[in-house]
């Protein structure tokens, strides 16, 4: 599709490169961090890091609530699953993701547990119809590009009238979740981990929007370009923090022009806030 | 995770279901995120939601910006890396 594959043109990455080469002052360091591990994936698979300049740096972040996800709730996930008469759902990167004891979902289903991989929230609505004599669980996690989905699946099972079917939520925030890593001890002070520049996540600001990077591009003085995750878009995004960090300035900036909106998807936020509730702390 | 693609809606069907395109194969995503969809329409969808519409103006515009600043350098004969034939 041409909206893929446009974005993975070699010649006009080249060309990116050479404005990148040529506007970096060879006098300073750019370190630049991708909070989402699609971008990571991106940068590794067409060799971004090898097309930029010794002095711009990419920082890998921290990756998605998939990988971060604490413990105890993977656990209680295992627990749930283990019990008699339960079916539970999740997206399939979450089946392999280690819990305590070197279990994971994949090895309690090894075990017998009724666990089963999902590719749209949706689908528990047919398990559950299906299966009238079992309780069935939907292991709900990610950030606001999967919340929406969980809470249509909340009215959908609602609608039907469905009385088996229940939510185990592990939702979280992007914006908390950003700033939860900067202020971490030792983040804050910008010692230990040298950060000039972000490059912000697409998906979910196409939720979102861009507006809620505003707040801590202001706070904590550094860019933030939001990016798509071709190639191309990641290379665009790093020739626009590079020009951002050489006339001084520290704003939010959206490459995704295609996708992302400052306001973000206003039925999607809308039904985030019908459905759910805002707790101060995940743990 | 939040990786999400773009497809090309090719029916409208009940109850917020659309059929869409995803590079040649054809599949069945949710549009209760979406406004109003329509045939032809391009869509961002995530875990089977779409989770926004792909604005193809900008990315038209995005894809025009790139042809001309790779057309630019070729007239100013600049070398690249990685060299290209």
């Amino acid at each position: 599709m041409r909206y893929i594959h446009g974005f993975r043109d070699g010649a006009a990455a080249a060309v990116i490169a050479a404005r990148i080469a040529a506007s970096v002052d060879p006098a300073r360091e750019y370190h630049l961090m991708e909070f989402c591990g699609g971008h990571t994936h991106a940068i590794f698979r067409y060799g971004v890091q090898n097309l930029l300049p010794r002095n711009v740096r990419l920082v890998h972040g921290p990756g998605c609530p998939v990988c971060v996800l604490a413990t105890p709730r993977l656990d209680a996930a295992i627990a749930l699953a283990g019990r008699a008469n339960v079916t539970l759902l999740s997206y399939g990167d979450m089946l392999r993701v280690p819990a305590s004891k070197r279990r994971s979902l994949l090895k309690a289903r090894a075990r017998g547990a009724d666990v089963r991989m999902v590719y749209s929230a949706l689908e528990t609505l047919d398990v559950a119809a299906a299966n009238p004599d079992r309780e069935i669980i939907f292991f709900a996690i990610g950030f606001e590009t999967t919340t929406p989905a969980t809470a249509h699946l909340i009215l959908e099972a609602q609608r039907l009238g469905l009385k088996n079917l229940s939510v185990y939520c592990n939702h979280v925030l992007t914006p908390a979740a950003i700033q939860s890593i900067l202020d971490a001890p030792g983040t804050r002070q910008w010692d230990n981990v040298r950060i000039d520049g972000f490059i912000g996540p697409s998906h979910v600001s196409a939720v979102i929007g861009s507006r809620p990077y505003e707040a801590f591009a202001a706070e904590h003085r550094k860019p933030v370009v939001i990016a798509g995750f071709e190639p191309l878009d990641v290379m665009q995004a790093v020739d626009m923090l590079v020009r951002q960090l050489n006339e001084g300035r520290a704003c939010i900036e959206n490459q995704f022009t295609r996708g992302v909106t400052r306001d973000g998807n206003r039925t999607a936020q809308a039904l985030m806030a019908e459905v759910f509730e805002l707790r101060p702390e995940f743990e | 995770m939040c990786l999400a693609i773009p497809v090309r809606v090719t029916a409208i069907l009940e109850h917020g279901w659309a059929e869409a395109d995803i590079g040649g194969v054809v599949t069945r995503v949710s549009t209760a995120l979406v406004d109003e969809p329509a045939v032809g329409d391009y869509l961002i969808v995530h875990a089977g939601f779409a989770i926004t519409r792909l604005d193809v103006v900008e990315a038209e515009k995005s894809l025009a910006l790139f042809a001309e600043i790779t057309a630019h350098y070729h007239r100013a004969g600049v070398a690249l890396y990685p060299r290209l034939s």
